[in-house]
């Protein structure tokens, strides 16, 4: 089986997200079934310019060939503006206006299109729904397309120019349950063929330093927030939620954000910001936490709280995220806030009693070994492309060979 | 570590009672709470989770009031005085104007609470009439691979020139039967303990309601559709609902395939009390074909052995032709 992927950015430069979620199954794809797997992708690595950094061209990445071509534009200017003006009713804004958000939204990726449409792959993944290269492309392809959402309850969801998007694929590719009926409450395609995968925790690979040795905090405890430090992804909230806490309740408890920092964070003695780590580091962090939290809203599945389960690590995360509370419902591993309040009694108890906090951990652990093992989860995901590819490009498409 | 499982709502439950009473008691500073509140619904979702009006009116009440204090904070070196000076300069008329917004946000709050307020008596009155879902009602003996209909329910469904949908699926046995004879067959069942297994191994099975599942479904979609249990719970509203959407989601030659309780049966002892509880009668076999034929579907009626149950199997346009 020969598989494409089409993602906005691609490569060990990129954390986390739909992009590093894709390169995941792309390379447990070649290397645990021996499959012949292909990515379309830009030369950007920093997703709020799209700037060009990378040569273009194809290269070999673990296995994996990459296919890079440079944008004809990036993120524009006004995109904020026009992002602004959405915001209150996307559903009301028109096809044309929409069009407008999603090229302004960048990587505008014509020379990357005409190439998908030369691709000899028995499917084409499309890997998130947000971008350019996905709402042009998956309506080019002659091959049957397969997108993975990555949705979140988002303006941009309810913007008309995905409607034909969604309308185009052959299958759907989940995180979760609450994203699928995130998904079909905003548009009809419930009667298209779906799969609920999730994502694989990554195997853990920590060097066994202290986690307070690698942030340097000494004997401070510490509880953890892994992932992009940006304002859209709850971190500035998150920051000043722990500040009113500590205000209110003193002790040496730290916080430490792990992650790429797009985002200000108010200034405090109790607030560790790392940057970006390696994997080590990352997990050696993440070990010795006493709570991995996760504030944003908008996930489509959050593996930084499946990796805190990995190490039998509690978690806290944002109620309004259906998928997070999701994942912590159906394990028992975590509890989520939906305010403050909440946020300082949640906190605080699971501070407050270890047993608590051992229970949720082990509850969250088990349910990661059950059911994101990636040995597992990558024998349903070759399943469900080989039927993909069995039942045949069943959409209609514009391209001109059809 | 402890082996025993957390009862995640009973802690989530005395976390929320002692947020309660904590603000009750004025412990948390309401300033700074509604500023932190600000902070947490700027990036919530549209709709809230589950679509929740409450958690959305919270949000429009925390954003409606807003600040004449305009923070001065600056990278540059004289930045925060000279910003402070102005901010005092302009104070009375940032604050005029902001005292106008406010009033205005305030009162299209205060409309929309009463909305909510009406909306919530609205539904509280229609609770009286329905329930939300349809529950799955299956027959003691009448589910199964051996159960009488199977094979005349796979046979029709083979016929389906498309997808099929297969609601209260339970394990998937006929998805998989469909499947294996080359349908491209998905199912449903709310029961997602009965799926969860099926789905693991490669079916495309889902834990979701019938009626929500075909509120979601495009125009001429489905080429069948196996009711399997899911038509004698429900209310007339949702029986026209349904019917509706068996008009429009389905192709021009679309296969139906009904297998039910028969209402001469519903005093018996083999009945699930589900049946009772729905308040719900099923209906008579001749009226699903006079209602399916109405939809420009030729049916016929089959009955179980034992006269408990029955199955309608329909073909749109055509009668349908021997397996």
């Amino acid at each position: 089986m020969k598989v494409a992927f089409v993602t906005p950015r691609y490569g060990p430069q990129v954390m986390g997200g739909a992009e590093g979620a894709a390169r995941s199954l792309a390379e447990h794809l070649v290397a645990d079934l021996g499959h012949e797997v292909e990515i379309y992708t830009t030369c950007a690595i920093d997703h709020l310019t799209w700037a060009d950094v990378l040569e273009p061209g194809t290269s070999q990445i673990n296995g994996v060939t990459v296919h890079r071509f440079r944008s004809a534009a990036g993120r524009a200017k006004e995109f904020f503006i026009l992002d602004g003006s959405i915001r209150s009713a996307p559903s009301a804004v028109s096809m044309e206006e929409g069009n407008r958000w999603v090229e302004a939204n960048g990587p505008v990726t014509p020379e990357l299109l005409d190439a998908l449409e030369d691709s000899t792959a028995d499917v084409v993944a499309f890997y998130p729904y947000l971008f350019y290269m996905t709402v042009h492309g998956i309506d080019r392809v002659r091959q049957p397309a397969v997108l993975h959402p990555a949705a979140h309850d988002e303006p941009a969801l309810y913007l008309k120019p995905y409607r034909n998007t969604f309308a185009s694929a052959d299958a759907f590719c989940y995180h979760t349950r609450a994203e699928r009926h995130l998904v079909e409450r905003v548009l009809p395609v419930a009667e298209t063929p779906q799969i609920v995968l999730g994502l694989g925790t990554n195997a853990e690979v920590g060097r066994g330093r202290s986690g307070a040795e690698v942030l340097g905090t000494g004997d401070r405890p510490y509880v953890v927030c892994v992932g992009r430090v940006d304002e859209q992804k709850g971190a500035v909230m998150l920051a000043n939620f722990f500040i009113e806490y500590k205000r209110r309740h003193p002790s040496d408890l730290a916080l430490a954000f792990v992650g790429p920092t797009s985002s200000v964070l108010p200034e405090s003695d109790d607030i560790v910001i790392t940057g970006i780590v390696d994997e080590e580091d990352k997990w050696d962090i993440i070990a010795d936490a006493l709570v991995s939290i996760s504030p944003s809203a908008m996930e489509s599945f959050s593996l930084v709280v499946l990796e805190g389960w990995v190490k039998g690590i509690p978690a806290l995360v944002n109620g309004t995220c259906g998928p997070t509370v999701e994942n912590c419902s159906l394990s028992g591993g975590g509890l989520w806030f939906d305010s403050y309040g909440s946020f300082e009694i949640a906190l605080g108890r699971l501070l407050a009693d270890s047993a608590l906090r051992e229970q949720l951990g082990a509850a969250g652990q088990d349910f990661v070994r059950r059911t994101f093992d990636w040995p597992v989860l990558i024998r349903r995901y070759e399943a469900f492309l080989e039927q993909v590819i069995a039942r045949g490009r069943t959409m209609p498409t514009t391209s001109p060979e059809r | 570590m402890s082996d025993a499982a957390v009862d995640i709502d009973s802690v989530r439950s005395e976390i929320a009672d002692e947020v309660r009473r904590r603000r009750a008691g004025g412990s948390f500073d309401a300033l700074k709470e509604r500023e932190l509140e600000q902070l947490f619904h700027q990036y919530a979702p549209l709709q809230g989770r589950d679509g929740a009006l409450a958690e959305t009116l919270r949000a429009v009440d925390v954003t409606a009031f807003i600040d004449p204090h305009v923070p001065v904070a600056s990278s540059q070196p004289a930045g925060t005085a000279i910003k402070r000076g102005l901010r005092k300069a302009s104070f009375w008329y940032v604050n005029w104007i902001a005292t106008q917004v406010t009033r205005a946000l305030s009162t299209v709050a205060r409309s929309l609470h009463l909305i909510d307020d009406e909306l919530t008596d609205m539904r509280k009155s229609l609770d009286g009439l329905t329930f939300s879902g349809s529950p799955v009602i299956e027959l003691a003996g009448a589910e199964g691979p051996s159960a009488w209909w199977a094979e005349s329910a796979r046979s029709l469904g083979v016929q389906a020139p498309g997808r099929v949908l297969v609601s209260a699926c339970a394990d998937g046995w006929l998805v998989s039967a469909l499947v294996s004879a080359g349908v491209d067959a998905y199912g449903l069942d709310p029961r997602s303990e009965r799926i969860m297994e099926a789905e693991i191994a490669g079916l495309d099975l889902r834990d979701d309601d019938l009626l929500d599942h075909l509120d979601a479904v495009a125009d001429d979609r489905l080429s069948g559709m196996v009711l399997n249990g899911t038509t004698e719970a429900l209310l007339p509203a949702q029986r026209r609902r349904l019917l509706r959407h068996i008009d429009q989601v389905l192709t021009h030659d679309a296969v139906v395939v009904i297998h039910a309780v028969h209402p001469d049966a519903v005093d018996g002892d083999d009945v699930p009390a589900e049946l009772d509880l729905a308040g719900a009668r099923p209906l008579r076999p001749i009226t699903w074909v006079s209602l399916l034929e109405d939809l420009g579907f030729v049916a016929t009626v089959e009955l179980g052995p034992s006269e408990s149950d029955f199955l309608v199997t329909a073909r749109r346009g055509s009668p349908i032709s021997a397996p």
